[in-house]
């Protein structure tokens, strides 16, 4: 008796036995040589800024650009979590709150397909989630646009307080990108320097994640907590006082129809009371 | 970097990658721009990757990329020449009956059929490179197999496998 698994396999590889490789190891260096030295000469005239580790370049896209490097915050190398936030705490969270996140849909629906900022531009983005392929951005009309970026990082991209600018990791550092227009900048990464959250974190249940995406002018923290792989459970957005017990977290629980996360928000447009 | 290194490597993972590359997007062309761009951003990352799995990075670029590609252009379609499946197989029946099988799978179901069952990656590393659960990619591949059950019977044929 045949393994119709193992034949599949035999199919696909003589439906492909005439391929040979192409022999691009050579042309790719050279590729890669030359895109190190395109960004490192843009980079040679724009300011140099600070790519956070984990929430990634929020410090360096509040306010106007260009602007100023901001002196690097001291390293934090340990997270000291004292609080859980277990399943029965994000259980009982309330179900929306309307003071955090009030132009975010119940459920977020990430569409397979969303203009680019380039064909249709965008004033603002509240929301920018990461398809694998691309990153999704939610703009104040509730509508989605789309933004491409070739060689990405494994970075969070990362909105700017205001929504108006979305910062995306590549290699050697990051392109800074105007909503409005478009317009992109490369900004390379400063080497070895990191800035991490100065609070401490909550602990979330085995089977789910966290991750700070936006830290508000009163001190606290959002949060956004989701279900991992296999988990069942919707996103929630926390927000994560440092000084007061979980007791004191507030939360807008949403659900989504798609495998994409959340990697920032734009915090001044999220209301903070 | 260690160029020769580099080198190396890609001469040895290089045609597994294009044809993988092919079974994805059913467009030789293409498939060789996907594994070109892969190499580079390896390159890119080489120092990074050289100690950890830089096959397995290049074939997620493949995969992502691919995806990209596919939001920005679903609605064009390449026509396969039989000039082409001659030039990508001793046997361009089997090579035309496959790209038109394969074509009828969803971007998601093909990439989950060729990482499984041609690149012979495991459920937890298919479900890795396509940032799903590995339930998604069993699901995923069951659908898939009964979409080519039911809807590619002359790839049953090749496979001797039956239609019921």
């Amino acid at each position: 008796m045949t393994d119709p698994a193992h034949d599949l396999h035999d199919v696909l590889e003589r439906a492909t036995d005439r391929l040979e490789a192409p022999g691009g190891a050579a042309a790719a260096l050279v590729s890669a040589r030359r895109r190190r030295r395109t960004r490192h000469a843009i980079a040679g005239s724009a300011a140099a800024a600070v790519v956070v580790a984990g929430v990634a370049f929020a410090g360096s896209l509040g306010g106007d650009a260009p602007r100023e490097p901001e002196p690097a915050p001291p390293v934090e190398t340990e997270l000291i979590a004292e609080v859980w936030l277990d399943q029965e705490v994000l259980d009982a969270l309330p179900p929306a709150a309307a003071d955090v996140a009030p132009v975010l849909p119940d459920v977020l629906r990430v569409p397979d397909l969303a203009p680019r900022i380039e064909d249709d531009p965008m004033e603002a983005a509240v929301l920018s989630v990461d398809d694998d392929a691309d990153v999704l951005l939610l703009g104040t009309d509730g509508r989605w646009h789309c933004v491409v970026v070739a060689d990405r990082t494994d970075a969070a991209p990362t909105l700017s307080p205001d929504g108006t600018r979305l910062a995306v990791g590549v290699d050697g550092g990051f392109e800074v990108i105007e909503l409005a227009t478009g317009e992109r900048t490369f900004r390379e990464q400063e080497p070895d320097v990191e800035r991490s959250w100065d609070i401490d974190l909550p602990v979330v249940p085995p089977g789910w994640e966290l991750r700070p995406v936006a830290q508000l002018d009163d001190g606290s923290a959002l949060l956004f907590v989701a279900p991992g792989p296999g988990t069942p459970g919707g996103w929630r957005i926390v927000r994560w006082d440092p000084g007061t017990s979980t007791g004191d977290l507030a939360s807008v629980t949403r659900t989504s129809s798609s495998p994409a996360k959340a990697t920032s928000f734009a915090s001044d447009l999220l209301g903070s009371s | 970097m260690d160029e020769q290194e580099f080198t190396a490597w890609a001469a040895g993972v290089e045609r597994r990658l294009l044809r993988s590359a092919y079974l994805l997007t059913g467009d030789l062309h293409r498939a060789e721009d996907l594994v070109q761009e892969a190499l580079v951003k390896v390159a890119l990352r080489w120092d990074r990757l050289r100690d950890g799995n830089p096959t397995a990075y290049a074939r997620t670029v493949v995969v992502r990329d691919n995806v990209s590609w596919w939001r920005k252009h679903r609605r064009e379609l390449t026509v396969e020449e039989p000039a082409v499946a001659a030039a990508v197989s001793s046997d361009p029946d089997a090579a035309m009956v496959v790209r038109r099988a394969l074509g009828r799978l969803t971007p998601a179901q093909r990439a989950v059929v060729v990482l499984r069952h041609f690149d012979d990656l495991s459920v937890e590393e298919t479900a890795t490179i396509l940032r799903v659960a590995p339930g998604t990619v069993k699901s995923q591949n069951a659908a898939a197999l009964a979409r080519l059950r039911d809807g590619a019977p002359e790839l049953l044929d090749l496979i001797g496998g039956t239609r019921d």
